[in-house]
């Protein structure tokens, strides 16, 4: 009897130990293009599956920045290839440069100080049609000729050799026209969202006001649904409820803004913290940061629709989280989040993966950082089901690092 | 013997007071007074133009508050120190004293999540008011005013 017992309750005990083992998470550093003093990095994967790196080296000496880039081959990152460089350019740790690609076509971003105003900065854009050998002259995307704030850039290859850009535009801070402005009425209207379609000549196909006001200094984000382009931003309502909302390109025409949860987080400042987005066909998911309830919370929400309308979000940090997200999709259909979370000194990049229906499947820690400012903001992307992430690590002087996650 | 060890903990106690009354100072290593006095500390960066807005209005209110014994002082968001910080100080005009990043760490203030931010603590250190976002001096003296004259009720 003891015997058929034990014969019989081991399969039992098996099962039921396969059934509650957690995916193993693994984190494998990946030595880094970027030299010391390299900041700013952004990842993206374009629709062959290569995974791209950018980041900025600063010159201190000279005073110079200088945009580059390089491929992930076998687990290894090619020699860096430079775009452009530059001793007026406006470097900040929350506005970031960046580069997309499809097939041999790259277009890069960054941000040239306006001589018009110390603060005051203009994007600049180029071309590559040469897989980054050479660089087009830059241009400004924004037409305004106004000196003020145009950043927080995200951009998309379109068909026909198009590209999306979609930044904040400042135009209306300086000029004072719009809608009226920052608290206690110091003149100057407030940030806008804009977008446009540009040409691979880098002529404006078409150009658009997104939406008149919108908090200051928080990125956008940006994705292709199956329906078009999706922006999503940290909106700003006349209360100063500054919660994500996302606007979206369908039949040729922009709708209006829509909040992705009404969180009506209410505060008369920027928390320098946008949100994410990710889409593949018509799934969409939006990660963000906000602390209407005085706690600290990333949230994500999916959408099944393209963005019309999104689920009641997932809580995926809670009390000592510092935002900062970013958000991908893997070939399998599964979401990754990136955020940071908080301990005294200490950050922690963390990532988690949810299923299509927002079911949480794994987390991981990525990395432990100097909770400093100038870490800025680790950067997300995936290439089948590999996920890849990038981050500034702070120390005597700062590096731009870069690891595959498994999830 | 238990006198002169009671008298030297005293006599170490005093220098440490004094040391600490002191043991601040702003960018250009000024000292700045922090004990007993109600303070409105200011969270900036150079790249908020809210903050770089507020700024005059934080200047005037240094000026105005300085005989009445209230401290107004500034402290950068992004940690900045040395010459980098004192450049940002050039830069705006920003004429209150600005905490060095190691005053900043005695003083133990939360990092604000939104800028710009101001506190107002009182003069054991308490914060009684947090302001989001951009300030005028009046604004933050009706607010100072408020919480200052109510605590002195009590009292």
């Amino acid at each position: 009897m003891k015997r058929l017992i034990c014969s019989v309750s081991l399969p039992l005990i098996f099962l039921s130990a396969c059934a509650t083992q957690p995916q193993q998470t693994q984190v494998n550093i990946l030595s880094s293009p970027a030299k010391i003093n390299s900041s700013l990095s952004r990842l993206y994967t374009s629709d062959t599956g290569e995974v791209y790196l950018s980041w900025v080296e600063e010159n201190t000496s000279n005073k110079t920045a200088q945009l580059l880039y390089s491929t992930l081959n076998d687990g290894k990152w090619s020699s860096p290839i430079s775009v452009s460089s530059g001793k007026n350019w406006f470097v900040n740790w929350a506005d970031y440069p960046s580069i997309i690609a499809e097939n041999d076509r790259l277009a890069a971003h960054w941000l040239q100080k306006n001589p018009g105003g110390k603060y005051d900065y203009d994007v600049k854009v180029s071309f590559s049609n040469s897989n980054g050998q050479q660089w087009s002259d830059p241009f400004t995307p924004h037409t305004d000729g106004i000196s003020a704030e145009h950043g927080f850039v995200s951009m998309l290859p379109m068909a026909n050799q198009q590209i999306f850009i979609t930044w904040l535009d400042g135009r209306f801070t300086k000029t004072g026209h719009g809608e009226d402005n920052h608290s206690h009425g110091h003149g100057g209207g407030a940030m806008t969202l804009r977008a446009g379609i540009f040409d691979n000549r880098s002529n404006t196909v078409d150009e658009w006001e997104l939406d008149h006001r919108v908090c200051d200094c928080c990125q956008t984000s940006a994705a292709i649904t199956d329906k078009g382009p999706i922006v999503a931003f940290r909106d700003r309502s006349k209360e100063e409820i500054r919660d994500i909302s996302v606007v979206r390109y369908v039949d040729n025409k922009w709708t209006q803004p829509v909040s992705v949860h009404n969180d009506n987080w209410k505060i008369e400042g920027c928390p320098v913290n946008g949100p994410a987005i990710t889409a593949d066909d018509n799934h969409v998911a939006v990660a963000w940061f906000t602390m209407n309830t005085d706690v600290p919370q990333v949230k994500l929400a999916i959408s099944q629709d393209s963005g019309e309308t999104f689920a009641a979000p997932a809580i995926v940090s809670a009390g000592k989280t510092m935002g900062r997200v970013g958000v991908t999709t893997l070939d399998s259909g599964d979401i990754v989040i990136s955020w940071m979370d908080n301990s005294g000194e200490l950050a922690q990049i963390m990532a988690a993966k949810y299923s299509p229906e927002g079911k949480l499947l794994n987390k991981v820690t990525v990395t432990e950082i100097p909770a400093a400012r100038s870490t800025g903001f680790p950067s997300i992307a995936a290439s089948g089901n590999n996920v890849y992430l990038s981050w500034t690590q702070v120390g005597e002087s700062n590096q731009v690092k870069t690891a595959q996650a498994l999830l | 013997m238990h006198n002169k060890t009671r008298f030297l903990s005293l006599l170490f106690i005093g220098m440490f007071n004094i040391s600490t009354a002191h043991a601040f100072q702003d960018a250009y290593g000024n000292p700045i007074v922090w004990e007993d006095k109600w303070k409105v500390i200011n969270y900036w960066a150079e790249w908020c133009g809210p903050c770089r807005r507020e700024i005059p209005e934080f200047n005037q209110l240094a000026e105005e508050l300085n005989n009445e014994q209230i401290l107004v002082a500034g402290v950068n968001f992004d940690n900045l120190s040395s010459d980098n910080l004192i450049q940002a100080l050039v830069n705006l005009d920003i004429n209150f004293p600005v905490l060095d990043p190691i005053s900043l760490k005695k003083i133990n203030l939360p990092q604000p999540v939104v800028l710009p931010t101001t506190y107002i603590l009182t003069p054991d250190g308490n914060i009684v008011s947090t302001l989001v976002g951009e300030q005028t001096h009046n604004s933050i003296k009706n607010s100072l005013y408020k919480f200052k004259n109510s605590i002195s009720e009590r009292n």
